[in-house]
């Protein structure tokens, strides 16, 4: 899985490297003075990297917490994201990670105690207000949690402060951390989800969509909170009914009083990142579909994104109340 | 370090200029990795912890310029120590070094061919593109947007012969009309 293992030197004795070491006892690391020593540089292939991609193990330096986009959020006035690690294990066609780096290497920042400050420091400028924060942008927040220990850190530190949501954004099953201790009121659990059909094409290395339901289903039973993310809506022949089937799927495995909110947002690329993401996977099925240039992004036409936007909201509805219902156009 | 030992090198530096490289490692290795250092002048201050030699940095930091990083490596095996020094090397043992390596440079090469693999799918010219521009003029623009075209095409309609549909069509323009219009009115089948 891990084909190489680099270490800024500076981090070298770590106590969260040394004990990540421990779980790869035969590969023999190589020491860096920074990361971008070795990621992200130019004449890299993203899908060669994908194929065998190294774990670089850094640290933050700055910006470790950064305000989202101004249309996205789940309610809070206030929303913020943090990435520990950049890179995911899975590889989704329609990923903006392929876009955003040169390297499908995975860099984990292991000073999590920076970023535990900066979030501290944001809860006590902001107290009082609502405010979210959001992880798994530039990651998938659970599928690494085995090595980074991630959310084993953060959880507690978030439940501290019941006024403060922590959103973890997955397309993991891997849920040691949450089975094995109390739902923590704050925390929402959100899986990304398509109809099986689409995801079997482009979701590649993710776990299916009936094993994410399955998971969702057995956080539901234990009370954490879950986030339904039908994002981004992918277009087809009998999309309709593909997507009925999904929502259909979803609801009769999960008890409706856990799910905390539900956000739909269209395919959309800023052009730029598009004409990279292309360029990596020309063969891809979902890319090499009719988008256009819309302003400054790449998408369907706006009558599809709009009609698959009403249709789904509306059978969303019959499930689910509007309040839990948002939005993210994604307009760049 | 012991003479006829195999190393990769996963770690480039330029003595002079103190700069660094850190080549991509191939999978499924089974030989050693090591640090080189590339000096301008011959060396004799052997050192256990890395190698050195005259020419790696040069060869690298050219080619990297050129070709992606995954698909560059730098084997050495070691030709003089401490104890047989560079002044027991002649052409005969040189060719010897290489011999007895052989046939494991052959399975490296092999996966270095399997990496060049996907980027050679990646940039495969489009099927049909060199005999439809061959018979007809396409400006450069024009050209771009048939290998758009042509790669849509092969990735929606995987069993769906061109030639037949386009054999009659006299310019680029009505190839591309053509093309655009048979993609932008299919829709994808996901089952």
């Amino acid at each position: 899985m891990i084909n190489q293992i680099y270490i800024e030197n500076e981090i070298k004795d770590h106590p969260r490297v040394q004990s990540i070491l421990k779980k790869f006892k035969r590969k023999k690391p190589i020491y860096i003075d920074k990361y971008a020593s070795v990621f992200n540089k130019k004449n890299q292939n993203f899908r060669i990297q994908k194929k065998y991609p190294s774990l670089i193990l850094s640290q933050k330096k700055a910006g470790y917490v950064l305000k989202t986009p101004a249309d996205f959020g789940i309610g809070n006035s206030h929303n913020f994201y943090f990435s520990h690690m950049y890179n995911c294990l899975y590889d989704c066609e329609y990923c903006f990670l392929q876009g955003m780096y040169s390297s499908a290497d995975y860099v984990l920042f292991v000073n999590f105690e920076d970023f535990e400050e900066e979030i501290k420091e944001k809860i006590s400028f902001l107290k009082n207000e609502k405010v979210t924060f959001f992880s798994g942008y530039d990651c998938d927040s659970l599928a690494f949690e085995k090595i980074s220990g991630f959310v084993k850190y953060f959880l507690p530190i978030f439940k501290k402060f019941p006024n403060v949501d922590i959103e973890l954004r997955t397309k993991s099953t891997q849920m040691d951390p949450l089975f094995s201790m109390e739902p923590i009121s704050n925390c929402v659990v959100a899986f990304s989800l398509m109809p099986t059909e689409i995801a079997k094409k482009v979701d590649h290395k993710a776990p299916s969509i009936e094993k994410r339901i399955n998971t969702i289903s057995e956080l539901a039973s234990m009370g954490w909170k879950i986030g339904l993310r039908f994002d981004p809506l992918i277009h087809g022949e009998n999309w309709k009914i593909l997507y009925s089937n999904l929502f259909e799927n979803v609801f009769k495995n999960i008890d409706k009083k856990v799910i905390h909110s539900i956000t739909l947002g269209p395919l959309r690329f800023p052009k730029d990142m598009f004409k990279k993401i292309i360029s990596m996977n020309p063969r891809s099925k979902v890319l090499s579909d009719k988008l256009v240039l819309r302003g400054n992004k790449i998408s369907y036409s706006n009558g599809i994104e709009q009609e698959m936007q009403s249709f789904c909201t509306g059978l969303l509805k019959d499930y689910s109340p509007d309040t839990l219902f948002f939005s993210c156009k994604g307009n760049f | 370090m012991v003479i006829l030992e195999i190393y990769f090198i996963n770690e480039l530096r330029n003595y002079d200029h103190d700069k660094v490289h850190y080549p991509f490692i191939l999978p499924q290795l089974k030989i050693k990795s090591a640090m080189l250092k590339t000096y301008d002048k011959p060396q004799n201050n052997y050192q256990n912890s890395f190698l050195f030699d005259m020419e790696s940095w040069g060869f690298y930091n050219i080619i990297q310029r050129k070709i992606t990083r995954e698909l560059i490596a730098i084997i050495k095996i070691i030709s003089d120590n401490s104890i047989e020094t560079i002044s027991s090397i002649s052409k005969d043992f040189v060719k010897k070094l290489v011999k007895e390596k052989v046939e494991y440079l052959v399975s490296l090469r092999d996966i270095g061919y399997s990496l060049s693999r996907i980027e050679m799918e990646r940039k495969k010219e489009p099927y049909l593109f060199s005999d439809i521009t061959k018979n007809i003029h396409f400006t450069f623009s024009q050209r771009e947007q048939l290998k758009k075209f042509l790669i849509r095409w092969d990735v929606h309609f995987p069993k769906r012969p061109l030639f037949p549909e386009i054999k009659d069509l006299k310019d680029a323009k009505s190839v591309l009309g053509y093309l655009e219009s048979s993609l932008d009115s299919h829709i994808l089948k996901w089952e």
